[in-house]
């Protein structure tokens, strides 16, 4: 639990009322996507970027999705190295026609844990192009303040890694990043269910992503409408003021007038 | 004319621009963005680039992901 208040979340001037923000990727059909997206109540939605099959071009995975109705936020995914990082995030301005970038920099295919140094690299470039950057990192502290130095929008730490929904491993690590951000700490990666989200934003985290939780759920609707109402009970609680933690016990149930009570002889 | 399209060796018959060649193709324009030669042009720009032996074209678009 955190004592932290809850501020508005405001990311390079624009304000988002949820919380929650959803990727668009690995669904079982468009409409699956479409509908989890809608049932999530998001307004920022993570789209990739791939070359067009020339055999096959037509790209159906976001059709059934009203483009309109949510902020994109395009990620460098398959991105090795900075170079490739920026190279991506110049298309995706272009395809796209927003700066705000998820810039993810991801040498090793089997854990996808994000490369520090070149996502720093990466970040400096981008923020002097103009581009609104949120990187996806490890839940390192440090490198999440240099980020921040470098003028990046958010800090995107991972709960553990992508896809594997094992939520919150990184937890110590998170509320150090949580305690000293002066911008936005979204939790990326790793949120398997509900309660995760609802952990992050319990401890003090300003959004969470969420994509494969959703995505491989066997009801993708029911668990986008499950992430949205714990993301917003979470909310509430921060809003509550939540009471202390203790080590010791605390009745609380009146501590007079036990039965076993005995004060001596009486007429 | 020989072109690298998508890391695939092309030949492509006569004088065209980006967008002729995005018609030719038959590829919805919409999302899609083009690199020539490592220089991202957004689709107002197509037109006022011809297709040269060759160029190394690239074509993106946004899909589904997180």
């Amino acid at each position: 639990m955190s004592g932290k208040p809850l501020e508005k979340l405001v990311i390079a001037g624009v304000e988002l009322h949820s919380r929650l923000f959803v990727g668009t990727g690995k669904f079982a059909s468009p409409q699956a996507m479409a509908q989890a997206v809608e049932a999530s109540g998001t307004e920022l939605v993570t789209v990739a970027l791939r070359r067009v099959d020339v055999r096959d071009p037509h790209d159906r995975t976001l059709a059934a999705l009203d483009l309109t109705k949510y902020r994109l936020l395009p990620n460098t995914s398959g991105a090795r190295n900075a170079d490739e990082a920026v190279r991506l995030a110049r298309l995706a301005r272009a395809a796209t026609g927003t700066a705000w970038l998820k810039l993810e920099v991801t040498p090793d295919p089997n854990y996808l844990l994000p490369d520090p140094i070149e996502t720093l690299r990466a970040a400096e470039t981008l923020v002097a192009e103009g581009f609104v950057v949120l990187p996806y990192i490890n839940a390192d502290p440090v490198l999440a303040k240099r980020l921040e130095d470098v003028g990046c929008a958010t800090v995107m730490p991972l709960g553990s890694p992508i896809g594997s929904n094992r939520g919150l491993r990184t937890a110590d690590q998170l509320r150090i990043i949580i305690e000293q951000a002066r911008v936005p700490v979204v939790v990326d990666a790793g949120i398997g269910m509900p309660s995760h989200a609802a952990e992050a934003i319990e401890m003090g985290a300003d959004a969470v992503l969420v994509n494969t939780a959703l995505a491989v759920a066997s009801d993708p609707v029911a668990m986008a409408r499950a992430f949205r109402l714990a993301v917003q009970a979470a909310e509430l609680a921060r809003q509550a003021g939540p009471g202390p933690v203790s080590d010791r016990a605390s009745a609380s149930s009146p501590l007079t007038g036990f039965l076993h009570e005995s004060k001596g002889a009486s007429a | 004319m020989k072109v690298r399209l998508n890391g695939v060796d092309e030949v492509l018959d006569g004088e065209m621009t980006l967008d002729e060649l995005v018609a030719r193709l038959g590829i919805e324009p919409t999302n899609l963005v083009i690199e020539l030669n490592g220089a991202v042009l957004s689709r107002e720009e197509w037109p006022a680039h011809s297709v040269h032996e060759g160029d190394a074209i690239e074509m993106v678009r946004f899909v589904g992901g997180g």
